[in-house]
């Protein structure tokens, strides 16, 4: 791939890229999310069409008008978020599109061949499960042998990992490296250095839409390759300076109990106390609970018994609305579900809590100039990057619309904030950035409660670290840390 | 109420049955095409009375019944064409296009009539007529039943397995049943989703047109107001049906049986207003939505294929 430009209203995504992978070689693409991996990637794949540069495979310039032209030169392209038909079964699934539209179904040939590409492959799956009943894992064996058995010698994967754990991806790994000495040539888009480091033969590194550097994985090394991502050098240690001295208890929650979905009670007993400066870490393995307390937070489940005091105050906690008023403000988890509105621009999800408010609206009409001005300014503020007041806040990548939650929030000037998962899923610029926030929030004098099961976060920002485990406080931790303590609370030993 | 009882009352009222079921099914089965590859089409009414007219004005023009049906499949297309320009092309509101759609039909076919005919009301033309199967027709109460029936009505049930076995076990089935629930997914593998929903919409159209000549043949005469809502009751059947041809069928069915009940019990003079009889089909479609909703098919949702009503962009 030679000089690509692909453009989009308002944005380069890529500004002349050059990529160049061996046959047969396992080939790293990193970079941060935003970089322009994916864009490159679907221009290979002819999903986009480039508005400069040119291609060529085995030495031959081509043209790729569509995912069918790719199809046929042997490309394949395994998307983050797969392309399965759910109600279809396997077999239905990689026959699809692959004959004439006018010709007969013979799914039991095609079970059988799938089968035994899948015993050579190592992608054991059963060609007539239908593909919503299979773990995700599975499904991902499915894409793979759904351009195998498209007789594909050059494979992309984007983001492959991100829906596995370790052992699967170890086991997942071993796959690619058994494809690989059949020949079949490897695209691994990333943002994990530790990946890049563990499978790859070769590393392109992107940023901001350009290429930086091609280098041999085994000359280089991860913080080397940290600093050609972002640019600059990562703070390795979150930089902050001891909470303050002088602590009042905001939040203070009273044996709580609540229970999920299914009807059962996730909370059982919770009791805590979140201060004004500081930063309290709720760890724990996640399912113990910790989704239901931000539910019960942010004021979207009823609670079966227990009180909410807020400085020191027992309050009704029963409206989202209500709880938004009284000062108690959420980053939430699912950042497209509950976070923010795909299909709204940035300006109007800016100012989804405080629409109603002046000088947003006046007697319930939009002051649109306004909006649109508070989202460039929110935009400046976080450094929301390829993004407008008018642009969809669906089009950001993960890390830049979180940062457009995290500035809706914290704008709001709450007296406690609540951060579920802050920088589960983001780059290492991401993270950083949303670790600063959180630390200069503190350090402001609000009260902040972190949920997260990343313990790396949790300890590194925490100022004391309460650890949930079946629906209660297991046990709390003030610096400095005792991991081995921590590791027993986790595991819930009574302390 | 005795003569409710009687064999060839039972006899005469499920022929009935099945000569109402015919332009439901028709449209149904197309439709089910339609909303299989993510396109509702509520425009049915209209091509539906499109398709009434165009047969009307060429049956009385030329007399002749296969050009009839040929016009009549042809200006479905046609329809079908415009139609699908607004939902594929133009990613517009397929609700609001379909709607507004066959209430202009309903304008632009009266308009027509006089422009064509000068008259408000023609007298009865050559209708369809019953074509016994020999044979066939000769078995008691069953010959009776489904095969002394108009061409139409065998071609419609026939097409139900047809159907079937278009969307099931050919590659086009399979296309149209992917770009309904996964647009994407068929797309990233080369599979035209623009291509399918237009070949959809078009199935679709041909067949409510089909569907559309049964009335104005059947009585030999065009009203404007002559479907009663009979395409609306084809989505809802589609629905009742779990985007199914065979359990359409099953719909379709029911609802003429109902239909001929109805008009059976108004001729009995029993002392139920009339109107509440003609409710009947619509009430029942309504309690048949209801209970449809809790069986589950192989679509992507309750309410649908996954993709239903989303315009596809890449």
């Amino acid at each position: 791939m030679l000089d690509i430009t692909k453009r989009f209203p308002g944005v380069v995504a890529n500004d002349r890229v050059s990529l160049s992978v061996r046959k047969g070689e396992i080939h790293a693409l990193l970079g941060e999310n935003g970089a322009g991996k994916t864009t490159l990637m679907n221009v290979l794949y002819g999903l986009y069409r480039p508005d400069a540069g040119q291609i060529a495979i085995h030495g031959r310039p081509v043209e790729i008008s569509g995912p069918r032209a790719a199809i046929d030169l042997g490309i394949g392209m395994v998307h983050q978020h797969f392309m399965l038909v759910p109600v279809l079964s396997v077999a239905e699934n990689v026959i699809l599109g692959l004959h004439g539209q006018a010709s007969l179904l013979d799914l039991a040939a095609t079970s059988r061949r799938l089968s035994k590409l899948a015993a050579q492959t190592g992608l054991s799956v059963d060609p007539a499960a239908k593909v919503w009943q299979l773990p995700v894992g599975v499904q991902q064996r499915v894409e793979i042998l759904k351009f195998l058995f498209r007789g594909a010698d050059i494979l992309i994967l984007d983001e492959p990992t991100a829906v596995l754990t370790p052992d699967e991806t170890a086991r997942f790994f071993a796959v690619l490296r058994q494809l690989q000495t059949r020949g079949v040539t490897i695209v691994l888009i990333t943002h994990k250095l530790k990946e890049v480091m563990a499978i790859s033969d070769r590393v392109t590194v992107m940023r901001g839409g350009r290429q930086v550097t091609t280098l041999d994985t085994k000359g280089t090394t991860p913080a080397r390759l940290a600093q050609l991502m972002v640019g600059r050098d990562v703070l390795l240690e979150v930089a902050k300076r001891p909470a303050m001295a002088e602590r009042r208890p905001v939040l203070a929650m009273h044996d709580l109990h609540a229970r999920n979905e299914r009807g059962l009670m996730a909370l059982r007993g919770v009791s805590l106390t979140v201060h004004s400066g500081e930063i309290l870490g709720l760890a724990g393995v996640s399912g113990n609970g910790q989704e239901e307390l931000a539910d019960v937070l942010a004021g979207v489940r009823s609670i079966e018994a227990g009180a909410l005091h807020l400085h020191g105050q027992a309050r009704p906690w029963t409206h989202p609305r209500a709880v938004l008023a009284q000062g108690v403000v959420q980053v939430p988890a699912d950042r497209l579900a509950d976070g923010a509105v795909a299909d709204f621009t940035i300006a109007e999800n800016a100012v989804l809590p405080t629409h109603n408010r002046r000088p947003f609206s006046r007697r319930g009409i939009l002051n649109w100039p306004r909006i649109r001005e508070f989202g460039r300014r929110l935009i400046e503020e976080y450094d929301i990057r390829g993004a407008r007041p008018d642009s969809m806040a669906g089009w950001l990548s993960g890390g830049n619309l979180q940062k457009l939650i995290l500035a809706r929030q914290i704008t709001l000037d709450p007296d406690v904030l609540v951060a579920v998962q802050p920088t589960r899923g983001l780059d290492v610029g991401a993270t950083e950035f949303v670790h600063r926030k959180l630390i200069e929030t503190r350090d402001a004098g609000k009260a902040i409660l972190l949920i997260s099961t990343d313990l790396d976060e949790i300890l590194s920002l925490s100022d004391r670290i309460a650890v949930i485990y079946e629906g209660r406080i297991n046990g709390e931790l003030l610096p400095p840390f005792d991991l081995d303590r921590l590791g027993l609370l986790l595991a819930g030993d009574e302390a | 109420m005795d003569q409710m009882l009687t064999l060839t009352f039972m006899t005469a009222m499920l022929a009935a049955a099945f000569r109402f079921a015919t332009p439901i099914l028709l449209a149904a089965l197309g439709e089910i095409f339609t909303e299989r590859s993510g396109i509702l089409n509520l425009g049915i009414e209209g091509v539906m009375l499109g398709g009434a007219f165009v047969g009307f004005y060429v049956m009385y023009v030329s007399g002749n019944m296969w050009l009839t049906f040929l016009a009549a499949i042809f200006a479905g297309l046609c329809m079908g064409g415009v139609l699908g320009f607004f939902y594929i092309t133009l990613r517009a509101n397929q609700v609001v296009v379909g709607i507004l759609f066959s209430l202009m039909m309903v304008g632009l076919t009266s308009f027509l009539y006089r422009l064509l005919f000068h008259e408000t009301m023609l007298g009865k033309q050559e209708r369809l007529t019953q074509l016994p199967i020999p044979g066939l027709s000769q078995i008691p109460f069953l010959g009776e039943i489904l095969f002394t029936q108009s061409p139409l009505t065998y071609l419609a049930l026939l097409l139900a397995p047809v159907a079937h076995f278009l969307l099931y076990r050919t590659e086009f089935g399979l296309s149209v049943r992917a770009v309904g629930e996964h647009p994407r997914a068929a797309d990233t593998l080369g599979v035209s989703v623009t291509r399918l929903r237009y070949l959809s919409v078009l199935i679709g159209c041909g067949a409510a047109a089909v569907g559309g000549v049964f009335f104005s043949l059947h009585f030999g005469q065009f009203l404007d107001e002559m479907l009663l809502g009979r395409g609306y009751i084809a989505v809802a059947i589609v629905i009742f049906g779990q985007w199914r041809p065979g359990r359409a069928l099953l719909g379709a069915i029911i609802f003429g049986l109902v239909d001929a009940f109805a008009l059976r019990l108004q001729a009995l003079s029993i002392t139920v207003p009339f109107q509440f009889l003609l409710m009947l089909p619509y009430v029942l479609t309504i309690l048949a939505l209801l209970i449809s909703v809790r069986f589950r098919g192989d679509v992507g949702s309750p309410s649908g294929p996954h993709a239903l009503m989303a315009p596809y962009e890449r």
